[in-house]
């Protein structure tokens, strides 16, 4: 077996095991065994194959780092409807005290708390955030 | 050189294989990923693909986001008439607040979990043993509220507190088995004796019914009776007047009279008879003279007719 099929095997049973897994960083790793395969088969040696599978290995890291699949959310944990369900959920507040109130949610008594500059009225809220074990409303 | 610029290409490599390992991040939904940069909190990691830069950020916390039933063990609890009760509750938490959750207890778990079991002696410890088993929803509510206030920087939700098991000593056990046993005898006798009563009330009541109606029914026989005899009695009456009008009428006519004494006559005659017959008495009339006038005139009656 030459060394480019060598490569190409590897990325084979990398890709393979990525679709087992989803871990995403398997498939980097192919592609820079890829990398090596054609670096192999344009005739470079083997420390030049394994040069270039770990920088092409690195670069579509960073490519992927820069794309907007690995862009960082822009919102706040305790904010982000993916991270914590809650968020955007309506709760009904009946009365409230200094700005917070002890009312049931999903079958359990919760603490909330006004958001700034949500008004302190009895009625429907939504949860914009989720402090500690506390839900922040707005006005919905 | 050739062999240390493949070493160097090898360890590269290497180095490439656990950057990538490193930075790539694929955080499932409802688990949250928290990342410390330089040892100090930097981000939560949310789901979906995250990546993070190797050297300077670490993740140092996963945290599944999902509810958590945990099993508290079970502990013996002391009533507020002394008496021992094994209790054993489930509850069930989520984490809210990865990052508080992370740093807010050392094992937010351990907290919940003792918190639970100390609050629920205390709540127990307020209650009468009848009490603990009706008041359920009062002690999990309590301890729902207890966790709450403390666990507000532990980044956990304690939802739902729920008692599996309340598990009073054999003998307590007995006894109330006992009790219960009794008391439902009382009820049966009670049962019993009301259906007793209830049935001699009916029995009498019907007999009352009974006697009235049969007393209304004899007393309307008789009534009828009466009337029956009544109508009969005018009606013999009735007939007798018009009976006598029409003899009356026939003696007016010619030869009624004669024709009454001949009745008359024939009358005496057989009565005469019959005291003969039935009597072993000799009757002999006052006035033999009396017996051949009527006798006599009699004849003379049968002859006017010829």
């Amino acid at each position: 077996m030459t060394d480019w099929m060598g490569w190409l095997v590897g990325a084979g049973i990398l890709v393979i095991a990525e679709l087992f897994t989803g871990t995403f960083y398997l498939l980097m790793i192919a592609i820079g065994l890829a990398a090596g395969a054609l670096a192999a088969w344009s005739g470079a040696n083997g420390s030049v194959q394994t040069f270039v599978a770990a920088a092409l290995g690195l670069a579509a890291t960073a490519i992927l780092h820069r794309s907007r699949f690995g862009r960082p959310a822009r919102t706040e944990a305790s904010r982000d409807r993916n991270v914590n369900l809650d968020i955007g959920q309506r709760v009904a507040v009946a009365e409230w005290q200094q700005g917070r109130a002890r009312v049931m949610y999903r079958g359990a008594p919760w603490d909330v708390e006004l958001s700034p500059g949500a008004l302190p009225e009895a009625g429907e809220f939504r949860i914009v955030e989720v402090r500690g074990n506390r839900l922040i409303l707005a006005n919905a | 050189m050739e062999i240390s610029f493949s070493m160097v290409a090898v360890v590269f490599f290497i180095i490439a294989l656990v950057f990538i390992f490193k930075t790539i991040n694929v955080v499932p939904q409802q688990h949250a990923l928290v990342v410390e940069r330089l040892g100090k909190y930097h981000a939560t990691l949310g789901p979906g693909l995250n990546i993070v830069v190797p050297f300077i950020d670490r993740i140092a916390y996963k945290h599944s986001l999902k509810e958590i039933p945990l099993d508290v063990p079970p502990q013996v609890c002391i009533t507020r008439d002394n008496t021992q009760l094994q209790v054993d509750g489930i509850l069930y938490f989520q984490v809210t607040d990865a990052m508080r959750a992370s740093y807010g207890s050392s094992n937010y778990i351990q907290a919940i979990t003792q918190l639970a079991q100390t609050t629920l002696r205390s709540v127990i410890g307020k209650m009468e043993l009848d009490k603990t088993f009706e008041e359920r929803d009062h002690i999990n509510t309590t301890i729902v509220n207890a966790i709450d206030e403390s666990a507000a920087n532990w980044g956990v939700k304690v939802l739902r507190y729920e008692i599996k098991d309340l598990t009073p000593p054999a003998e307590i056990l007995h006894a109330m088995q006992r009790q219960i046993t009794a008391e439902r005898e009382k009820r049966a006798l009670i049962a019993g004796s009301e259906g007793r009563r209830q049935e001699q009330i009916n029995i009498a009541s019907g007999e009352r019914e009974a006697a009235t109606l049969r007393s209304e029914g004899e007393r309307q026989a008789a009534i009828n009776r009466a009337q029956g005899e009544a109508s009969a009695i005018v009606a013999l009456a009735e007939a007798s007047a018009a009976a006598l009008r029409q003899v009356g009428a026939a003696i007016r006519e010619p030869g009624g009279t004669d024709a009454v004494n001949l009745r008359v006559a024939e009358h005496y005659v057989d009565a005469f008879g019959n005291l003969a017959k039935t009597n072993n008495t000799l009757i002999v009339p006052a006035n033999m003279g009396e017996m051949s006038s009527v006798i006599a005139s009699a004849l003379q009656i049968v002859k006017s007719q010829k």
